[in-house]
């Protein structure tokens, strides 16, 4: 066998080894099935689909991305994401008039802060990841709803860059804040020590406990980055309608779980890539899209997302069998 | 011979590319005591699971009690029992629970009361008379709990018994007690019962016949009373055994000592210890366990609040959680592999520089040359097979992924080494690759070696110097060729001769 087969077969063996080839699927039908739809779908292809299809991948990506640390660190979900961005939209509404980038300043500060206090609880007082977030979405609503009074907050000033602005015709300055978002995540994830040590401690927390890694730090920092991913799209969500209020994170929670899950991201943590939450909210994004172009009910769309998520466990749960 | 109890004909089964049994006979006569040798990795666990139903194999039969078996669904309890190795004992559930757990005579509604007597017989049979039925499992210490997974086997009556290592995390004299059952069963019962054990004089000690297994293949079955302990290694690791004659190194004179504890103590768990070591030697902690020898190895790697003085070459070094005695220079490997020691879902290469992520990171970036060069080093050092470095840990054999777990922990370049049972689970020709590299990183960097072992053959073919524990005080603090296997049996199951304070202290 010469060098060039050798190094072709385990490039291909890397790729579908069990603990990828669910990251590799999904990939590849991405693609496929947004090529299909590009040719047999009339309009699929034109700009403004495009860009709808990669405002709502956006939103839902960056709180994926986020909520991937949590789940790769080896704490399952974070449940406080849709309360966050709620109250990240009435922030970033209450704050446009000083500029965007101090108002996405301004819910970012916030995200961070309720971040790091989840992380806290988990990780330095170390109580239950889900019972504390959800606890902490609870209360995060709370105090938004007390904050605006439970009104919709306007936004004064008109349309800013960051709601509606595009790079060119169906990239919007979104989907490029995604974009670098991913690939920022994926080197610090891949090529950092603290990228290292919150992925060891996802694959076994007590062997990470016992080598001597920062885990409490690890925790936190995870919690930190949720919080900031939550917070982002609140307040991209607020650019684009000129509204803030507690509606704005309605299903966030669920649809980053399932973006995060669809791609390839092990529940149980230490398995999956950024870039794999990165294809798996592109792969629901396009068929969703794909369901509402064809004039499926949002109901319709629902069931599609709750049966690709329950595909995605199955998976994982079938691949974890077959290596025993 | 009569008609086998268990007969099972070309038995073969693949993970993936790995061909774990490749064709495997074997027979069972009623009422023997068979062993099962082999290497890690020789196919004896899979060919376990599979007589148990728990897997199914790709080819082959099996009949047992003269009945044709249907593969991969389990098997009748009543007829065939495995006992595991890893523990499946639920912590929360009461001993009576455990015990009857799976039991097929339940019916559908669970009602203890007339299974209480039953139960208590066979708990008294197996040495846990003073264990209530309604205790919580996980209240017992592990030895204990083990007894109780013999036991629950034993309570289903089952014909033909498996288990699976049922030793490895006993005490010698636990072990005593459970060899004590299993020749009852048969003699009374007339069970047939298949021992994995990777301590031969188990083997030796217990079994009618010997079946041994070499890369999934059977390579010999014989009557025990006719094999000697070299001809069985040979038959199982495939070549004659090259140990080199491990010379213990005496203690110098003159030499400052590496570790030093003054009125080291853990109140309720070891009386104040003192103790010098010097570089370079290794030192094994025996006693049973609760005996006070495996938690003052632990807590030297700080996972015990203790008492007393620590000193590291002269200097004071406090040992305040598990990071900061790694920074003063104590390395800890912990005998609960899988869970604790290694990580089996990443990397080889990931584990073996997990513990020194400071080391090969710049800025808190990874240095991808200098993780691919200390693992290189460190697979060398402990006899890794370089190419397999990407692949996880989980796909390599107990002995390899122990020393997976040493490398690890010697990649700090300590100047104390603690490790709790250093090669349990582990089978020979791996151990005998362990413990020269123990011996090379003691001889050429003068590193220190304590570790606790309840296996009384590595204590005694690894150690330069025995101190033995009894009941939370130290018993004896002999140089090797002082002691032998009978005064370390007397130690550690009786104690001191005298009640003497001054050896107690």
């Amino acid at each position: 066998m010469s060098a060039a087969t050798l190094s072709r077969t385990s490039v291909f063996g890397a790729l579908f080894a069990p603990a990828r080839v669910q990251a590799t699927v999904i990939q590849i039908a991405t693609v496929v099935m947004f090529l299909v739809a590009c040719a047999f779908i009339e309009n699929f292809a034109s700009a403004s689909n495009i860009s709808s299809i990669l405002y709502s991948a956006s939103t839902v990506g960056i709180a994926a991305l986020g909520l991937a640390s949590v789940t790769i660190s080896g704490n399952l979900f974070a449940l406080s994401l849709g309360s966050t961005a709620a109250f990240a939209s009435i922030v970033y509404i209450a704050a446009s008039g000083w500029g965007v980038l101090p108002a996405l300043a301004a819910s970012l500060a916030l995200g961070l802060v309720f971040g790091l206090l989840q992380g806290l609880v988990v990780g330095w007082l170390r109580c239950n990841a889900i019972i504390s977030t959800i606890a902490a979405g609870s209360l995060i609503a709370g105090l938004a709803t007390w904050v605006s009074d439970g009104r919709t907050v306007l936004a004064e000033s008109g349309p800013s860059w960051l709601g509606s602005g595009t790079l060119m015709p169906g990239v919007p300055w979104q989907a490029v804040l995604f974009l670098l978002i991913v690939i920022v995540g994926e080197v610090l994830m891949q090529r950092t020590r603290a990228g290292w040590e919150l992925r060891l401690r996802g694959t076994n927390p007590d062997a990470a406990e016992l080598a001597g890694l920062r885990v409490t730090r690890m925790v936190v920092l995870s919690y930190v980055l949720a919080g900031a991913g939550a917070a982002i799209p609140g307040a991209l969500i607020a650019a684009q309608s000129g509204t803030g209020n507690l509606r704005v994170g309605a299903d966030l929670d669920f649809s980053a779980i399932a973006a995060m899950l669809v791609g390839g991201v092990a529940i149980g943590g230490g398995r999956g890539r950024i870039i794999d939450v990165a294809s798996g909210t592109l792969f629901l994004a396009v068929l969703t899209n794909i369901l509402l172009v064809n004039n499926f009910a949002y109901e319709v769309q629902l069931m599609v997302k709750g049966l690709a998520v329950l595909l995605a466990v199955m998976a994982g749960a079938l691949l974890a069998r077959k290596k025993r | 011979m009569s008609a086998p109890i268990l007969s099972a004909r070309g038995l073969k089964k693949s993970y993936g590319g790995v061909r774990a049994l490749r064709g495997m006979d074997i027979d069972l006569a009623e009422g023997e005591i068979h062993g099962l040798c082999g290497e890690n990795g020789a196919g004896k666990s899979t060919l376990v699971k599979i007589l148990g139903g728990l897997v199914e194999p790709d080819e082959g039969e099996l009949n047992i009690g003269g009945m044709r078996v249907e593969l991969g669904t389990p098997v009748d309890p009543a007829l065939l029992s495995i006992v595991h190795q890893e523990l499946s004992i639920i912590p929360h559930l009461s001993v009576l629970d455990n015990v009857m757990l799976g039991a097929r005579d339940v019916g559908r509604i669970y009602r203890r009361g007339q299974f209480r007597d039953h139960v208590r017989q066979v708990l008294d049979s197996v040495g846990l008379g003073h264990v209530s039925l309604d205790a919580q499992a996980e209240a017992l210490p592990l030895a204990e709990r083990q007894l109780i997974e013999i036991a629950r086997g034993i309570a289903r009556g089952a014909r033909v018994l498996l288990l699976d290592e049922p030793t490895a995390t006993l005490s010698d004299g636990e072990i005593e007690k459970v060899f004590a059952v299993m020749r009852h069963l048969k003699a009374e019962q007339g069970t047939t019962i298949v021992i994995i054990s990777h301590r031969l004089n188990e083997i030796f000690a217990l079994t009618d016949r010997v079946t041994v297994l070499r890369s999934g293949q059977h390579v010999m079955t014989a009557n025990t009373a006719e094999l000697t302990n070299a001809r069985l290694v040979e038959a199982m690791i495939g070549h004659e055994l090259q140990t080199g004659e491990i010379a213990p190194s005496h203690a110098r004179e003159g030499v400052a000592p590496r570790l030093s504890l003054c009125d080291w103590s853990l109140p309720g768990r070891f009386a104040p210890v003192d103790l010098d070591v010097q570089p370079g030697q290794i030192v094994s902690l025996v006693g049973q366990l609760g005996s006070g020898a495996d938690t003052l190895l632990e807590s030297l790697a700080g996972l015990h609040p203790s008492r007393g003085m620590l000193k590291l070459d002269g200097n004071a070094a406090t040992t305040r959680g598990i990071a900061v005695a790694y920074a003063a220079g104590i390395a800890y490997v912990s005998e609960d592999r899988a869970r604790r020691g290694v990580f089996l879902e990443a990397a080889i290469v990931t584990n073996l520089v997990s513990q020194i992520l400071d080391r090969v990171s710049r800025k808190g970036w990874m240095v991808t040359a200098a993780v691919r060069e200390r693992a290189r080093q460190l697979a060398q050092n402990f006899a890794i097979d370089p190419a397999r470095l990407p692949h996880d840990v989980s796909t390599l054999s107990g002995g390899n992924q122990q020393k997976v777990a040493l490398g690890k922990a010697a990649a700090l370049g300590p100047r104390l080494l603690l490790l709790n049972e250093p090669t349990r689970g582990v089978d020979i020709g791996a151990r005998a690759e362990i413990y020269a590299q123990l011996r090379r990183l003691a001889e050429a960097e003068g590193l220190t070696i304590l570790f606790y072992s309840t296996d009384l053959e590595e204590v005694l073919d690894a150690s330069d110097r025995i101190v033995t524990f009894y009941r939370g005080a130290m018993v004896r603090d002999a140089l090797r060729p002082q002691m032998d296997a009978d005064m370390i049996l007397h130690d550690i199951l009786h104690g001191p001769d005298t009640p003497n304070t001054e050896a107690a202290a």
